[in-house]
């Protein structure tokens, strides 16, 4: 495996190439400091050695697929929706709805330098990778209180020239905005979702992320000012080493954050997820619950992490993680964590790892259910309390369901 | 009068012990035919073992279902054949919803007997249409199965899928345990629907209570894992008075 000094040394090389191709990011690019990118066992990268990702990242970036028996038809938003491209290039600023505004990083206003300063780079020092090699992204802005009647859709079908982007979206105090956010991608991956919730915004977040043969790893950071309220919805499918960061501030007071999520691996699909959310202000409140599901020899990894610091008073924190091991052969990790420097807060977490339940399954059985769909019924209902409304969590139930079958489930 | 269910000297294992030690019974089409006994005797082993839950094995005797032997079979084809149990624990099921189980379990009767499954809406109005005979709410159809349902609920859930499967053989394990008596009659009436010339019922209860709402043919007493006395429904009358020391003294 590629230790860390020759993947710098190749990460140098490369960039220069890039400058070439898009010299406005230079100046980002070169405030890399690829020095901090993790090596050696770290503890946090114990199911996902971060060799493997410097290896996926130096290789040939050859678009693969796992085959078709998952639908790669894109999920269509519930009413109206708009599309974005992650490069930022090409947009029509007259075609956007009102209130919206979107450029491409380059050509943004935004200090770059500014944008490194949102991000917990001590936390995530594989944002150093991303933004050595970023080769596009885009800045989005929600004016002060508007609301964006249309879904806000992210495609990220990655391309050659796509590998490492970012997407930054601001939210000015009292916008509102839903996003569907999705990846069905075939090379190589590593992109930074960041979103600043201004006062009082609302975002609603569906993200979908396919399963894919590629290695990936993706952070999604977002902070949240006070009377903030995100939901997000999160499904997961493995791949190759696949690695999903979410890092959530509750920076104000009175934030509402509600994760709901579904996590799967089958075959040999290595899938590690980690959840960091940090109470900062006072009156916050975060409801987690993240189901997954393991079968085949794959490799499902959850962590999550609720941080409280001294003076997140009446915070009020609550985790859940079910995973469901349907083939002994699956390996299972899971670790709630709880630090807690705060003394009037209200904090529950859990985690289970369970297989079916022998006693429901005689009991579909008992009814003329075969064996088969009554498995099928209960990873069914096991997943249900995960699935939005709407035709959204429809399209979303028979993708799921489609990826399922091939589980013997 | 040919038989339905054809129990020859039949013993049971659960978890290593001999729960079952020779029990004979047969049960003819149109009959109703009470198992009573102690606790402990083995009247829920009996009821699981015809259902074939797993965890229950045969030692020695055989099971027949008409001229089928249940006992290498599924328990979904037992099911299908038109075995029927009627749990002492419903289970619950979170996030299927009833009316979606019981869809399934229709269609998958209707996929066995190669006959065409009703349509959605069809079957919809035939399961609210049988839920109202058992006094259920509509709105208990679109709820998890047997989720947070009470104890009297869940007894009634077991009794609509019974008339939901028309099964030819029902076996209900100690439904009457744990129904105030407006629950009680409610689901005697839904057992009294279910005879028929054609169908047969076990009734296993460890009280004589039911049996006065579902008249039984036949009754026996189960002791040791042994039949101890057959007789009819005076039978039972007589050990709601005497109690079962009465039995397990004289078959001592």
């Amino acid at each position: 495996m590629t230790a860390r000094e020759p993947f710098v040394e190749e990460l140098a090389t490369r960039a220069q190439t890039l400058a070439v191709q898009a010299p406005a990011l230079a100046l980002l690019r070169k405030s890399a400091r690829l020095e901090e990118l993790p090596a050696g066992k770290l503890e946090s990268f114990k199911y996902t050695p971060i060799e493997s990702l410097y290896d996926a990242a130096l290789a040939d970036p050859e678009p693969r697929t796992v085959g078709t028996d998952v639908p790669e038809a894109p999920l269509v938003a519930d009413g109206n929706s708009f599309e974005l491209p992650v490069s930022g290039i090409g947009i029509d600023a007259d075609a956007l709805p009102p209130g919206l505004a979107a450029h491409s990083l380059a050509e943004s206003s935004l200090d770059l330098q500014l944008l490194n300063a949102g991000l917990d780079v001590v936390r995530y020092p594989l944002v150093h990778l991303n933004t050595s090699l970023i080769q596009d992204g885009l800045v989005v802005r929600i004016a002060a209180g508007r609301r964006v009647a249309s879904t806000l859709q992210l495609d990220l079908a990655s391309t050659e020239t796509a590998t490492c982007s970012r997407v930054v979206i601001i939210m000015e105090p009292g916008s509102e905005l839903r996003l569907l956010e999705q990846h069905h991608q075939s090379v190589v991956a590593n992109r930074i979702l960041e979103i600043r919730l201004g006062a009082n915004a609302k975002l609603d977040h569906t993200r979908w992320q396919g399963r894919s043969a590629c290695a990936a790893w993706q952070l999604t950071s977002v902070v949240l000012e006070d009377d903030a309220r995100y939901r997000l919805d999160a499904f997961t499918l493995g791949g190759a080493p696949h690695r999903n960061d979410f890092h959530v501030r509750l920076v104000g007071d009175r934030t509402d954050f509600t994760l709901t999520g579904v996590q799967l691996s089958r075959d040999t699909d290595k899938l590690d997820q980690q959840v960091v959310v940090e109470h900062l202000g006072q009156h916050g409140s975060s409801r987690q619950r993240i189901h997954g599901i393991a079968s085949g020899k794959s490799r499902l990894s959850f962590n999550g992490r609720i941080h409280i610091h001294a003076g997140a008073q009446h915070t009020d924190a609550r985790l859940t993680n079910r995973i469901l091991q349907l083939d002994s052969t699956a390996q299972v990790n899971t670790k709630p964590e709880l630090e807690i420097y705060a003394d009037d807060v209200q904090c529950a977490h859990g985690a289970t790892v369970g297989q079916l339940d022998l006693d429901q399954l005689f009991y579909l059985r008992s009814r003329g259910i075969s064996e088969a769909s009554a498995r099928a019924l209960l990873v069914q209902g096991f997943l249900a309390d995960c699935l939005p409304e709407g035709t959204l969590g429809e399209q979303i139930g028979r993708v799921l369901e489609a990826a399922l079958g091939g589980t013997g489930a | 009068m040919s038989n339905i269910l054809t129990i020859e000297g039949l013993q049971v294992e659960v978890a290593g012990s001999l729960i079952l030690n020779g029990v004979d019974l047969a049960i003819g089409a149109g009959e109703v035919h009470a198992i009573m006994g102690p606790n402990g005797s083995g009247k829920s082993t009996l009821a699981n073992i015809i259902a074939g839950r797993p965890g229950y094995s045969v030692k020695a005797g055989s099971i027949h279902f008409k001229d089928r032997d249940l006992v290498e079979l599924d328990p979904e084809v037992r099911a299908q054949l038109g075995v029927f149990l009627a749990f002492q624990y419903p289970i619950e099921i979170p996030g299927v919803s009833n009316m979606e189980f019981l869809k399934a379990a229709v269609d998958a009767h209707c996929k066995a007997a190669g006959t065409e499954p009703p349509g959605s809406m069809e079957f919809i109005k035939r399961a609210r249409a049988a839920a109202a005979t058992l006094d259920l709410n509509p709105d208990f159809l679109k709820r998890g199965v047997n989720e947070g349902f009470s104890g009297g609920e869940k007894k009634r859930n077991e009794i609509l899928q019974m008339l939901l499967l028309e099964p030819i053989l029902a076996v209900l394990d100690e439904t009457d345990s744990g129904l105030d008596i407006d629950a009680m009659q409610t689901v005697a009436e839904g057992i009294n629907r279910f005879r028929s010339a054609d169908t047969a019922v076990l009734l296993v209860t460890h009280y004589q209570r039911l049996l006065n709402y579902v008249v039984p043919d036949f009754v026996h007493v189960l002791v040791g894992g042994r039949i101890v006395r057959s007789g009819d429904r005076t039978l039972a009358l007589k050990l709601e008075e005497k109690g079962y020391g009465w039995i397990t003294d004289s078959a001592a």
